[in-house]
């Protein structure tokens, strides 16, 4: 049993913690709920005494009759692996890329002195074959490079129940995989907890994940547990105002005016890209890897329409072949039937009526530029420079809610939500026809994905924009989109009105990814839908 | 932000040494090419502060000129260095995997492979020891070392989304090599120049120790430290002080770099807390 009593926790003098109390029972799923900043995560590592320099707390984190707060490293050490395992979000950085995956599962119990090396391979034998990476498939000599995202994600839950420990904590576990992936990792989980009758505490931002998976779930706002109780119980009452939010704006759907649709703009017909692999031996030749295989689709003036597909699919290359930064191999790729090719002669004209906004709010700007500057670069398209750039810039950050005195400011100083609507201006500023959104809200928190989706839509009306809509979410797609097209290992699969794909999907992989995505049952919700 | 102890040290040590070289323009205690052989070796007394060499040379002076020589020919080599290497690394990146990119960096690795004071005594033995030669040969090798760190800095940065979104605007490679990736790799320049500055004025005190760098009459701590070399149980001091000076320089902008890394370099400055 494990019990946290009015943790409290400042860093730095700053207020993260407050009077969080949680109990998280053996053999059950609890779920920890939140936007980025709640302070989530941080109570997960002061569970595991892993809090940064500067951290002071009060109250207590029963584990047994133990105070894990008042614990020294040392006993912490002991501690950690043993008794509380942990899942972090990334699985590409949480293994180490020069140990074969047998070795890393082994050596957690060779740590803890559980073990002799032998039989350590061995228990490392069992639980990787029980995570779902049976040694006749998987040997236990293979590096973490050779296996996918949600194949190492495995393997990290093999090390975290190597010891067989009481609590498991998962930190956002599925958040970086694709949703098919996410819903085996899911079942794995659910799996584990109720075979070795292990407490899990599911930390995550995603409503429908703990729907799906907990059974007591507890809201956190800003360091605070605001709401906690059996999930079901709590789904259909939704007490606290801030749990309501969370769950309407996960639900958003912008109102959209049904747009008149105009005509063919952008044309995509049989592209074909290949991508040179890594050469064969010293002076073997370069492989070949067609990662779009003769795609074609059109995209008409006004229309929205989304591109989905799991990582890996091809789209993000067909995007750059589609903004002309990439060659094509084969097919045609037209707007308004000018060719677009990569290289620098391509026609500036043709450029600036297409702009694009990108996953990650912070990589997205140069930290030296200013505001003006970040935002008015696509002028470069222009033949000439217009003289009035500081009007045209405060207009477009006016446009998506962002105030013309921000101009002079850095990229810094913004959050993720407001940064990626500076992103949206800048790719208005050449009043384009064409937007493409390459996962433009993924990485947004759900309340901030709202406004920005409400954002889109009324700029879509306001000027008469096309939006190409890529992203592996299908809620969002559905939210924002009219026609939509699946794609899978670099071909379409399915196209069609959004309602009627998702409503009625033809092919076996959209049933798949539909069934894949996690959903809060109907009937749990019937006071919100009434 | 906690002092940087180590980038004050650095720095009040290089300035100093800055400071005498920029006085020596001017003022120097003595003229450094009057021979007075009469007050020859002279122990440290009012009218020569640290006493005088075998020619009745003020050492004073002659480590003032010395500082002078010495940071002339490191800044100037390590001006070619990345003048030539920071131009060649950023076309290197914003081509990688091209003919080009093979050209430039196994030109790089050639010029690498050669242990650098060999080729420097090469290149002053061919073409005449003379400060101008030693600054070439210094900053010759300078070249690959700026070439590597700014190839390997613009790298990183032309995955980021903020090049991608330059090029949707249109921006040629070059264009964008000079907008953004050099101003967000000047951080690691700076670090990378301060060590090879004193690289250089190592260098610098090697070659014209044995003979190849700036010749007389201009004063050179290495030159000194060669001359001293006779005396050195008699006078040790006429050895010990250019020697001091060396390794005060030196320390003080190895010190300045490290500080100056832990200050700029982000990734330094999480991993610190």
């Amino acid at each position: 049993m494990i019990r946290l009593e009015n943790l409290t926790l400042d860093i730095h003098g700053q207020a993260i913690l407050r009077d969080v109390s949680l109990d998280i029972e053996p053999g059950k799923v609890t779920g920890l709920v939140g936007e980025s900043g709640s302070g989530k995560s941080m109570t997960a590592l002061a569970m595991m005494g892993l809090l940064p320099h500067g951290a002071s707390t009060t109250g207590h984190a029963w584990l047994d009759e133990g105070d894990v707060l008042a614990k020294s490293e040392r006993e912490m050490c002991d501690l950690r692996g043993n008794r509380v395992g942990m899942i972090f979000q990334e699985p590409m950085t949480a293994l180490n890329p020069v140990k074969p995956i047998g070795e890393q599962v082994a050596e957690t119990l060779v740590i803890h002195g559980r073990a002799t090396r032998r039989e350590a391979i061995e228990i490392a034998r069992a639980r990787l074959a029980r995570v779902g990476l049976p040694e006749e498939r998987f040997a236990l000599s293979r590096y973490p490079h050779e296996l996918s995202g949600g194949q190492r994600q495995r393997v990290c839950i093999a090390m975290a129940v190597a010891l067989n420990p009481e609590l498991l904590i998962a930190d956002e576990p599925t958040t970086a995989l694709d949703v098919t992936t996410q819903a085996q990792i899911l079942d794995l989980l659910k799996g584990l907890v109720a075979e070795e009758g292990m407490s899990l505490l599911l930390i995550t931002h995603d409503l429908a994940v703990v729907a799906g998976l907990a059974n007591h779930v507890a809201v956190m706002q800003a360091g605070r547990i605001v709401e906690q109780g059996p999930t079901e119980a709590l789904f259909r009452t939704m007490a606290h105002p801030y749990t309501r939010k969370l769950f309407s704006a996960s639900h958003h759907k912008p109102d959209r005016a049904k747009q008149a649709q105009g005509a063919p703009l952008l044309t995509v017909e049989n592209a074909v890209r290949d991508y040179p692999t890594a050469r064969r031996g010293l002076f073997g030749r370069p492989g070949s890897f067609r990662a779009v295989k003769g795609v074609s689709f059109t995209l008409h003036r006004g229309e929205s329409l989304g591109l989905v597909g799991e990582s890996g699919c091809g789209k993000s290359t067909l995007t750059r072949a589609i903004l002309g930064l990439d060659a094509l191999q084969g097919g045609a790729i037209r707007l308004q039937g000018q060719d677009i090719h990569s290289g620098p002669r391509l026609a500036s004209a043709i450029r600036r009526r297409m702009q694009v906004v990108f996953q990650d709010p912070y990589g997205s700007f140069n930290p030296r530029w200013r505001v003006e500057r970040l935002v008015a670069e696509p002028f470069h398209l222009m033949d000439q420079r217009p003289h009035d750039i500081a009007n045209r810039v405060a207009s477009a950050l006016d446009d998506v809610g962002i105030e013309p005195a921000a101009m002079s400011r850095y990229i810094h100083e913004f959050s993720g939500g407001q940064r990626q609507r500076i992103a949206i201006a800048r790719a208005l500023i050449t009043g384009p026809d064409i937007i493409i959104l390459d996962e433009a809200v993924s990485a947004l928190d759900v309340s901030i994905r709202a406004q920005i989706l409400d954002l889109l839509a009324r700029l879509r009306a306001e000027h008469g924009l096309s939006y190409l809509f890529i992203s592996h979410d299908l809620s969002v797609v559905r939210a924002i989109t009219d026609r939509v097209l699946v794609m899978r290992s670099g071909e379409i699969v399915e196209r069609g009105e959004t309602a009627q794909v998702f409503a009625a999907p033809t092919h076996a992989y959209t049933r798949e990814l539909i069934a894949a995505t996690p959903t809060i049952p109907a009937d749990w919700q019937g006071d919100l839908h009434a | 932000m906690k002092l940087n102890a180590q980038l004050w040290i650095g720095g009040v040590l290089t300035a100093l040494f800055i400071a005498a070289a920029l006085v020596s323009f001017i003022w120097t205690p003595h003229d450094v090419t009057a021979l007075t052989i009469a007050d020859k070796l002279k122990p440290p007394s009012a009218l020569y502060l640290l006493g005088t060499d075998h020619f009745g040379r003020d050492l004073l002076s002659m480590l003032m000129v010395g500082a002078r020589t010495s940071i002339a020919v490191a800044l100037l080599a390590v001006g070619i260095g990345m003048g030539l290497g920071v131009p060649l690394g950023l076309l290197a990146a914003a081509t990688r995997g091209s003919l080009l990119d093979e050209v430039v960096m196994r030109g790089n690795d050639l010029i690498f492979a050669f242990p650098s004071l060999v080729i420097a005594i090469l290149i002053t033995a061919v073409f005449g020891p003379s400060a101008v030669n030693a600054i070439l040969a210094i900053g010759i090798f300078n070249i690959p070392v700026f070439a590597r760190v700014t190839r390997g800095g613009a790298l990183r940065l032309w995955t980021l989304d903020y090049i991608l979104a330059a090029r949707v605007a249109g921006k040629g490679r070059l264009r964008i090599s000079f907008e953004h990736i050099l101003p967000n790799i000047t951080s690691l320049l700076i670090v990378q120049g301060t060590i090879q500055f004193s690289l250089g004025i190592l260098a610098e005190a090697a070659l014209s120790y044995v003979g190849l760098g700036a010749q007389p009459p201009t004063p050179s701590w290495g030159r000194m430290l060669a001359e001293a070399q006779t005396m050195i149980y008699t006078n040790p001091a006429l050895a010990i002080l250019p020697g001091l000076a060396i390794v005060a320089m030196v320390l003080g902008l190895n010190l300045m770099g490290d500080g100056l890394r832990d200050l700029l370099d982000p990734r330094v400055r999480r991993a610190r807390g």
